[in-house]
C-alpha cells in the first residue's frame, strides 16, 4: 500500500524562536517565543543559531570616526581571529556609509569603547554578520543621513537634491558637469565627508532611524574586497595576544597539576626562590606560579616549586568510552529534543540501526592561549586573544578582585580561535601574577599546556535506527546522541565561581545541552521521527570546539542516509532528494544538492580506484552540501577533491567566505582522518604535536566552493562547513570498497564492514 | 653575544643558550617570528639561517654566531612614506588571500621562501613536500599551494626583469666603452 505523506503539511523542522544569550549579569537567558516550557524542552534541537539578535549601542558614531583629512576609522566590536570579519563589518558599514573604501581603516574596538562586551563583541557560532549586518547598516545610514543634513545647510539646497557617492555629496546632476564649469560656479556644488566635519558653524546631528540603500546600490557589499588585516599580518607586524608587549614587562608560569581536575593543597617555594631571574614566586589560595624575567626562566622555576595536589580524576580511555556509550538496551531512552509524530510505533524491533562515534579533539589552535596585564593606578590592562572580552573582565574580575569597570580589555588578533578562546585562562593567570609582583606580566602557554589543561571537543557516541517504505521513503527515524557537554560546562569554564553548580541547573531545567545539538535537528520530512539526548557526564572538562555538536552530528545522520539509500538500493543523492521536505528551507537544500551533483559529475564514470561521496548539513541558516572524491592506497584514505555547494543567503565577501569553507572542511579533514585524543590516569596522552598530527598540505585537496542562493539576508560562514566533510568522505570511502567504516578518525583495522 | 639578523647586528644580553625564538620575540620584539610547538614540529617559527630554513624554537641562539638570520620582518621593506614594499612570496600571498588568522604564515613564507631559491620552477608535488612540514590550523593549505606556485611565478619575472636590466646595463657599459675607445683613439 502507498502511503502519501506528501498530504502531511510538511513542517518546517527549524523554526522556533529560542535564545540563548549571556546577559551582562552573567545568567544565561532563555526566550521561548511563547512556546510552553515541556514542548520548548522536547525542540530544543530546533535552535537555530541564526536568530539570535545582537544588543547594540543608540550611539552610532561609536562605529566611526571621520578626520577632517577624509580618513574614516571604523570600530570593530568583533575580534580577527581569521575569520575575516573585520574586513566583512568594514565592508557593510563603509558601503552604506558611501565612503570612499580606500580612506577606510578597520580598528579593533576595545572593552570600554561602548559597544557590549557580553554580546555585541562576543564573537562565537558563526552569527557576527547575521547580527550586525542590519545594525551596522542602519548606524552607517544614520551617520551618513547626519552628514547629509548637514551637506544640505551648507550647500543651501534640499537634502533631496544631494547625492551620496565614495566619501562626496554633491548636488544631483553636479557631477555631469564638466570640471571647467563647475569652477566658474560661484557656489560650491560638493562638499568631502572631511569638509563637512570641518565646518564648525553647525554641530553634527544624527537622525534615530534613516532609509537604507537598496541592495542593487551596493558597491562593496558582496564583493572581493581584499581583507584590511593581511598587509600587516604578511608584514609581521600585526600584534596577537602572544606578541603584546609593555615596557619593564616580566614572563609568568603557572604550576599544573599531575591529572585533570586536581586542585592544589598546599606549595613551597623551595629552590624556585633563588633560581636565576625569578622576580616573585606566588603562591595563594589555589594556585602557584612565577614571575621572572624571561619565559625559559619562569618556567624552569615553575617546576621547582613543591607542590601537593589532591582530588582530580585518575580516569582511563576504556572508561570515558564506557560513559560515552549508549547501552545496548537503551534503545528509546533519553530526553526528547525534536519530534514528530510516532517514532517508536513505526520502529519496529529490528529496525535498521547503526552506531557511530567521534572521539574527544583538540582545537590546536596555532598561537596558543596568551594574554598579558598591566596593572597602573588600580586600573588593569589586559592585552589578550579573547574571543569574548566581557568574559575575560568577569574572570580577572573575579580571580583578582577588582570591579569589572576597572578592566580595559583590549583583543588583540587572535592565532585561531575555534572556540578555546573565551580568553580566560592565560590573562587570568598573568592577571593574578602581576597583581601579586607590580609588574605587568605576559603569560604565554606552551604546547602542552595547550594538549592537557584546555578543553576539549567531546566525545560522541551515536545510534539511528529507520524505517524506510518500498518507495524510499523514510517512514520512520530515531536519532540518539550521546554527547559530553558544551554549553551545560559553561559554568566551570567561563566563571569559576558558578563551578559546576551552572551546569547542574542547566542540566535541571532543559534536560538537555543545546550546544551538543547543533546539526542534529532532521532537515528530512519524515512523519515519525524522535532526536533523543543523553548525557555524558565526563570528568575530563569539554566544550564548544568548532560547529559544536555539528561535525559529531552530521557524520552519525549523513552516513546513516547513506547506509539507508544502500539498503533502499537507490542513490544517495536521489534518495536524499526524495526524502527532503518542499519548504523553503527544503529547497534551498535540494537546490544546493542539484548544483553539487552537476558540479562534481555526480553520475560520471569516475577515474580507475577513485569514487565519490555527499553529505549536507543545515547550520546557522546556511545550507552546505559536499562531495568528496577518495581513493584508498596501502590502508590510507585519500581525498583528491572537495566540491562545496553553499547556500549561505547574501555573502558580504565570497573570496572571504570561500576560504572559511575551504579551511572548514581542511580542518574537518584533519579530524576525519587523523585527530583523536586519548587519556591516561586523568591526563591526555598527547602532549605536543608529535603524538597528536594535525592535516598537513600534501594530505589536502583541491577543495572548489560555490556560493548559491543569494538574497537579502545573510546567514552564517565561519562553522557550517565543517559539517558534511567526515560524512562525505566515510561515504566515498564505502562507495568505493563497500567497507562502511562508523567511527573518527576514519580507519580501517578496528572497523567491521 | 652579536647576533646578525636582517642585515643589523643585534648585543644580546641575555642567555645565550636560550632559543632563538624568544631571542627573537621577547628580548628584541621582533614579534613576527611566531610560537607554536616548542618542539620544531609546527614550523610557525621558521627563520632562515645563511639561507636556509630553521626551526627557531629548538635552535639555542648561541649556535648561529656569525651566521646571517633572516625573520619575517626582515624581507619587505618600508617606504618613507609608511607603504610597505613586499617580497614576491608575501606579494603572492597576499595576491591569493591565503592566510585566515596568519599565525603559521611567518614560517610558511620563509619556507616558501628558501624553497623556491633552490627550486625556482617547482612541479605541484615539489611544493607538497617542500610545504608539507608547517602546519596551518584554519587550513589553508590549498591556497598556499596556489600562493606558492605564484610566488614562484613572480620571482621568475624579477628574474627576467633583472636579467634584461644587466644586459641592458652591460650594452650601455659596452657602448660607453666603444665611444670612450673612438674618443681615445681618434685623433
Amino acid at each position: 500500500m502507498k502511503k502519501d505523506t506528501s498530504q502531511q503539511e510538511p513542517k518546517s523542522p527549524l523554526r522556533r524562536k529560542i535564545l540563548f544569550g549571556i546577559g551582562a549579569t552573567g545568567a544565561v537567558a532563555l526566550i521561548g517565543g511563547g512556546v510552553a516550557f515541556r514542548t520548548l524542552r522536547r525542540s530544543l534541537a530546533e535552535f537555530g543559531a541564526e536568530d539570535q539578535k545582537a544588543r547594540v549601542p543608540s550611539d552610532h558614531l561609536l562605529w566611526c570616526e571621520i578626520g577632517t583629512n577624509n580618513e574614516i576609522t571604523l570600530f570593530i566590536p568583533k575580534t580577527e581571529m581569521g575569520q575575516g570579519i573585520h574586513t566583512a563589518l568594514a565592508q557593510i558599514f563603509a558601503d552604506e556609509l558611501c565612503a570612499d573604501w580606500k580612506t577606510v581603516t578597520a580598528k579593533q574596538a576595545h572593552s570600554k569603547h561602548g559597544f557590549d562586551p557580553f554580546s555585541t563583541m562576543f564573537s562565537n557560532g558563526s552569527v557576527s554578520v547575521i547580527t550586525l549586518y542590519e545594525p551596522a547598516r542602519k548606524a552607517a545610514a544614520c551617520v551618513r543621513e547626519g552628514l547629509a543634513a548637514k551637506a544640505a545647510q551648507m550647500l543651501g539646497v534640499p537634502r533631496s537634491e544631494l547625492l551620496v557617492d565614495n566619501g562626496i555629496i554633491s548636488v544631483k546632476g553636479f557631477e555631469k558637469n564638466s570640471a571647467k564649469s563647475a569652477e566658474k560656479q560661484a557656489k560650491k556644488q560638493s562638499l568631502s565627508f572631511g569638509e563637512i566635519i570641518a565646518d564648525k558653524k553647525f554641530t553634527l546631528e544624527l537622525p534615530d532611524k534613516a532609509e537604507l540603500k537598496p541592495s542593487s546600490e551596493f558597491s562593496l557589499i558582496g564583493k572581493n574586497v581584499k581583507r584590511v588585516d593581511f598587509q600587516e599580518k604578511i608584514a609581521g607586524k600585526a600584534i596577537y595576544g602572544y606578541d603584546a608587549r609593555v615596557p619593564n614587562m616580566h614572563y609568568g608560569a603557572v604550576a599544573r597539576p599531575p591529572r585533570y581536575g586536581a586542585v592544589l593543597k598546599s606549595a613551597e617555594a623551595g629552590e624556585a626562590a633563588s633560581m636565576p631571574g625569578v622576580v616573585k614566586v606566588v603562591i595563594q589560595d589555589g594556585f602557584a606560579g612565577i614571575v621572572a624575567t624571561t619565559r625559559t626562566k619562569a618556567r624552569a622555576a615553575v617546576k621547582k616549586i613543591i607542590t601537593k595536589w589532591e582530588g582530580g580524576t585518575f580516569v582511563q580511555q576504556a572508561e570515558l568510552i564506557k560513559t560515552t556509550t549508549i547501552p545496548a538496551n537503551a534503545a528509546a531512552e533519553g530526553q526528547v529534543v525534536q519530534e514528530r509524530g510516532n517514532a517508536a510505533k513505526h520502529l519496529p524491533e529490528g529496525s535498521y540501526s547503526a552506531e557511530y562515534s567521534t572521539p574527544y579533539a583538540v582545537h590546536a589552535h596555532l598561537e596558543p592561549q596568551a594574554g598579558l596585564v598591566e596593572i597602573k593606578d588600580g586600573k588593569v590592562h589586559v592585552h589578550c586573544s579573547t574571543q569574548g572580552p566581557g568574559l575575560t573582565q568577569m574572570a580577572i574580575s573575579s580571580a583578582i578582585d577588582v570591579s569589572t569597570d576597572d578592566i580595559t580589555v583590549y583583543p588583540c588578533y587572535i592565532g585561531g580561535g575555534f572556540g578555546r578562546r573565551a580568553g580566560l585562562d592565560a590573562p587570568k593567570e598573568a592577571a593574578i601574577l602581576a597583581k601579586a609582583s607590580g609588574k605587568p606580566v605576559h603569560v604565554g602557554w606552551t604546547r602542552e599546556e595547550e594538549m592537557k589543561y584546555g578543553f576539549y571537543r567531546p566525545p560522541t557516541h551515536q545510534r539511528l535506527q529507520a524505517s524506510v517504505d518500498a518507495e524510499g521513503k523514510i517512514q520512520a527515524l530515531r536519532h540518539t546522541i550521546s554527547s559530553g557537554d558544551i554549553l551545560f560546562s559553561m559554568g566551570e569554564l567561563l566563571y569559576e565561581k558558578w563551578g559546576s553548580r551552572l551546569g547542574d541547573t542547566l542540566v535541571a531545567t532543559f534536560g538537555a545541552d543545546v550546544g551538543t545539538l547543533a546539526g542534529a535537528a532532521l532537515v528530512y520530512n519524515t512523519p515519525n521521527m524522535e532526536i533523543l539526548y543523553r548525557r555524558a557526564d565526563l570528568p575530563i572538562t569539554t566544550g564548544p570546539w568548532r560547529g559544536l555538536g555539528l561535525l559529531p552530528n552530521t557524520f552519525a545522520r549523513e552516513s546513516f542516509m547513506d547506509e539507508l539509500a544502500k539498503k533502499a538500493k537507490i542513490d544517495p543523492i536521489e534518495f536524499r532528494m526524495k526524502n527532503l521536505p518542499d519548504d523553503a528551507t527544503g529547497k534551498r537544500i535540494k537546490a544546493a544538492l542539484q548544483r553539487a551533483a552537476d558540479k562534481a559529475e555526480w553520475k560520471e564514470l569516475r577515474e580507475y580506484g577513485r569514487a565519490k561521496g555527499v553529505a549536507l548539513c543545515f547550520s546557522a541558516g546556511t545550507v552546505v552540501v559536499q562531495i568528496a572524491e577518495v581513493s584508498v592506497e596501502q590502508g590510507t584514505i585519500k581525498v583528491h577533491k572537495v566540491h562545496a555547494v553553499v547556500d549561505a543567503g547574501l555573502v558580504v565577501n565570497p573570496n572571504g567566505a570561500a576560504a572559511q569553507t575551504q579551511g572548514a572542511i581542511t580542518m574537518g579533514l584533519s579530524s576525519t582522518l587523523l585527530e583523536e585524543l586519548t587519556f591516561k590516569d586523568g591526563l591526555a596522552e598527547a602532549s605536543n604535536f608529535d603524538s597528536y598530527p594535525l592535516l598537513t598540505l600534501s594530505q589536502t585537496p583541491r577543495i572548489e566552493v560555490e556560493f548559491i542562493g543569494g538574497g537579502e539576508k545573510p546567514f552564517g560562514m565561519g562553522e557550517p562547513p565543517i559539517g558534511p566533510i567526515a560524512a562525505a568522505v566515510a561515504n566515498a570511502v564505502f562507495a568505493l570498497n563497500g567497507k562502511r567504516l562508523r567511527s573518527l578518525p576514519l580507519r580501517f583495522e578496528a572497523e567491521k564492514s | 653575544m652579536e647576533l646578525s639578523i636582517n642585515g643589523k647586528k643585534y648585543s644580546i644580553s641575555g642567555d645565550p643558550e636560550e632559543f632563538l625564538v624568544w631571542v627573537l620575540r621577547d628580548e628584541l620584539g621582533l614579534t613576527g617570528t611566531k610560537f607554536g610547538c616548542g618542539a620544531g614540529i609546527c614550523g610557525a617559527c621558521t627563520v632562515l639561517v645563511d639561507g636556509s630554513p630553521v626551526r627557531s624554537c629548538v635552535t639555542p641562539a648561541v649556535a648561529l654566531k656569525g651566521q646571517r638570520i633572516t625573520t619575517i620582518e626582515g624581507i619587505s621593506k618600508t617606504l618613507p612614506n609608511g607603504e610597505i614594499k613586499f617580497h614576491a612570496v608575501q606579494r603572492a600571498f597576499i595576491d591569493e588571500q591565503t592566510p585566515q588568522c596568519s599565525w603559521c604564515m611567518s614560517g610558511q613564507i620563509m619556507t616558501a621562501l628558501a624553497f623556491l631559491k633552490s627550486t625556482p620552477e617547482p612541479t605541484e608535488g615539489e611544493i607538497e613536500v617542500a610545504m608539507g612540514n608547517n602546519y596551518c590550523r584554519c587550513g589553508c593549505y590549498d591556497r598556499i599551494r596556489s600562493a606558492v606556485k605564484r610566488a614562484a611565478m613572480f620571482m621568475k619575472e624579477e628574474r627576467e626583469k633583472e636579467q634584461k636590466e644587466r644586459e641592458k646595463r652591460a650594452e650601455e657599459a659596452a657602448k660607453k666603452e666603444e665611444a670612450a675607445l673612438l674618443i681615445e683613439t681618434s685623433p
